[in-house]
């Protein structure tokens, strides 16, 4: 009887706090400290042309709670967010865009907390300070981040690199609904991604002050470099579409745990390599052969320093899922131009792919072109497999 | 102390379904891509749905985690293994008869199936039967990690493989009764 009223106690004791604090995730965002008048003047009239753009997309608008190693409750998309806002703080040479989709709330919860229905958050970060904090709603918008877009044109300044990062579950290669929770009747495949990725480019039509920002030398992308930090990635339907966009891909081919991918390597673009190789090399990996140059340097810019950044952000993320994981971790660098071959042929009917044999669905991509760094799961079947390919085809 | 924690989260997460309007479909047509469970995708645009898509996967996933500490808090190997075990066990009869007492399409009986299997494997590795070698004493708390991470990387509901909302909540229930 005594353990029966302890129960039923500690149940409703449970059940209130978990009300609120399903209320608290209701309420709108941190509340951020906008810059001065005076000093958002000063960013805003500062039009000389940024080092580099980064975009981050952060979905946060479906399950993404985890439990880390010991244990404690946390959410894939906020660390996210923390993890491109530390990123952001440093980048003094260039301009940080983080976009957090979040679940939207009742009309009620809109109403109590005053944010009108909003179920996106902006902030915007120039030369490492913070320029804006914002909601913004995704309502009257598709799913290919036609709200973001509209703000990141808005908002952008003239950059010479760009690059996009984009944080959530696995993306279906077709279809996709239900992919949001507050939209689930919204496709969200990787044809709507593709678009969105567009929205993003530096010669999209509506681009204005953006419009001119080609780098010049490079392979002629408008992004340098897209970091795919969701499941099953690396699928050759995936890397095609985002290959028309970027020099290089950062993806998964396999399951990726919620940490994600670690990107503070982009920091390098402002204060040059310390940070990253030396993460590195105190954890026993070799340095990247083409180090990354300093700021102010006249090569910042030169391709063969950017698959060095695009290196460093594979074997950081690498590292930190490898400390933190006991299941199979795999990220792989895509180096789009030597993959072009590859790429531009015709892709068969991924429905064809479930009919696939597990070697068949994971060998269905070329060696050459991809640098893939593995870890075998601690327990399993594979946990003393050495090796697995880049790619994956059994995407639905 | 495993049961009534157990208990306290499940409760919680059917404390709250009860409290919210809730529309699970348990006659979804497909198991959908990543994201919300397909029940409700197909329950149309309220935010009831959003509220259940996060209380009831927080709730498993949270239901492992009381396993999860409860193996590190145990003394000595053999009750550590007996706490996984009951654990995946119970996981496995559950989605048993989820199968039973649920009226599932095809696409949805392949996600409950899959993580039937995983289960089962994860089970016959602890004992070191079919072809596995047994999970050594020292790494049993490691091992309670990897079903963890295993899981919360193929949510429930959402990335990976897919239940829909009804199978959720029946789910929750069964692993209340079978506890």
């Amino acid at each position: 009887m005594k353990a029966r009223r302890q129960f039923s106690l500690s149940r409703l004791a449970g059940a209130a706090a978990a009300v609120l604090s399903l209320a608290a995730c209701a309420s709108f965002p941190e509340k951020m400290q906008p810059p001065g008048a005076d000093e958002a003047r000063a960013l805003q009239a500062d039009t000389s042309r940024l080092g580099f753009s980064l975009v981050y997309l952060v979905h946060g608008d479906a399950g993404y709670a985890y439990h880390d190693e010991s244990g404690h409750l946390r959410g894939a998309d906020e660390d996210a967010v923390a993890g491109a806002t530390e990123v952001a703080k440093g980048s003094t040479e260039g301009e940080v865009f983080i976009f957090h989709q979040r679940k939207s709330a009742s009309y009620a919860a809109a109403s109590l907390w005053h944010h009108g229905g909003a179920d996106g958050f902006l902030t915007q970060y120039r030369r490492g300070r913070l320029l804006r904090a914002e909601t913004y709603s995704r309502r009257e918008s598709g799913m290919d981040f036609g709200a973001e877009t509209a703000l990141y044109r808005r908002y952008a300044a003239r950059s010479t690199l760009h690059f996009f990062a984009y944080y959530g579950h696995e993306i279906p290669l077709r279809e996709g609904a239900g992919y949001s929770s507050s939209y689930p009747d919204r496709n969200f495949s990787v044809v709507e991604l593709q678009r969105g990725l567009h929205g993003f480019a530096p010669d999209s039509n509506q681009a204005g002050a953006i419009a001119d920002a080609r780098v010049p030398g490079a392979a002629g992308k408008p992004f340098s470099l897209v970091v795919l930090s969701t499941c099953r990635g690396g699928t050759p339907e995936t890397i095609s579409a985002l290959s028309q966009d970027a020099d290089f891909v950062i993806a998964s081919p396999a399951d990726l745990h919620l940490s994600y991918f670690d990107t503070r390597a982009f920091l390098e673009l402002s204060h040059g390599e310390s940070t990253p190789r030396d993460s590195l090399a105190s954890h026993g990996e070799s340095a990247p052969r083409d180090g990354f140059a300093p700021r102010n340097d006249t090569a910042l810019y030169a391709n063969t320093n950017l698959r060095a950044l695009a290196r460093d952000i594979t074997r950081q993320s690498f590292r930190r899922l490898k400390e933190n994981t006991q299941t199979e971790v795999t990220v792989a660098l895509y180096d789009v131009e030597a993959l072009r071959p590859f790429l531009a042929h015709p892709r068969p009917d991924p429905d064809r792919n479930r009919y696939l044999g597990r070697a068949e669905r994971e060998n269905c991509g070329p060696d050459t072109g991809v640098e893939m760094l593995y870890q075998p799961p601690r327990f399993g079947k594979d946990k003393d497999r050495s090796a697995r390919s880049a790619w994956e085809c059994g995407g639905s | 102390m495993m049961n009534r924690t157990t208990h306290l989260i499940l409760g919680f997460s059917l404390a709250l379904l009860a409290a919210a309007p809730l529309k699970a479909q348990t006659d979804s047509t497909s198991p959908g891509p990543a994201g919300a469970s397909p029940g409700l995708a197909r329950a149309g645009e309220n935010n009831a749905s959003a509220t259940v898509t996060t209380v009831l996967p927080n709730g498993f996933n949270a239901s492992i985690n009381a396993m999860v500490r409860e193996v590190r808090e145990a003394a000595g190997p053999d009750r550590k293994r007996k706490i996984l075990g009951d654990f995946l066990n119970r996981m496995t009869r559950s989605l048993a008869s989820v199968k039973i007492l649920v009226s599932l399409q095809k696409p949805e009986i392949a996600s409950v199936d899959a993580w039937s299997e995983k289960f089962q494997r994860d089970l016959s590795e602890l004992k070191g039967e079919k072809d596995f070698t047994r999970v050594p004493d020292a790494e049993l708390d490691r091992f309670a990690g990897y079903v963890q991470q295993d899981a919360e990387q193929a949510e429930f509901g959402s990335g990976g493989i897919y239940l829909s909302t009804g199978v959720l909540l029946v789910l929750i229930i069964l692993l209340i009764l079978f506890h």
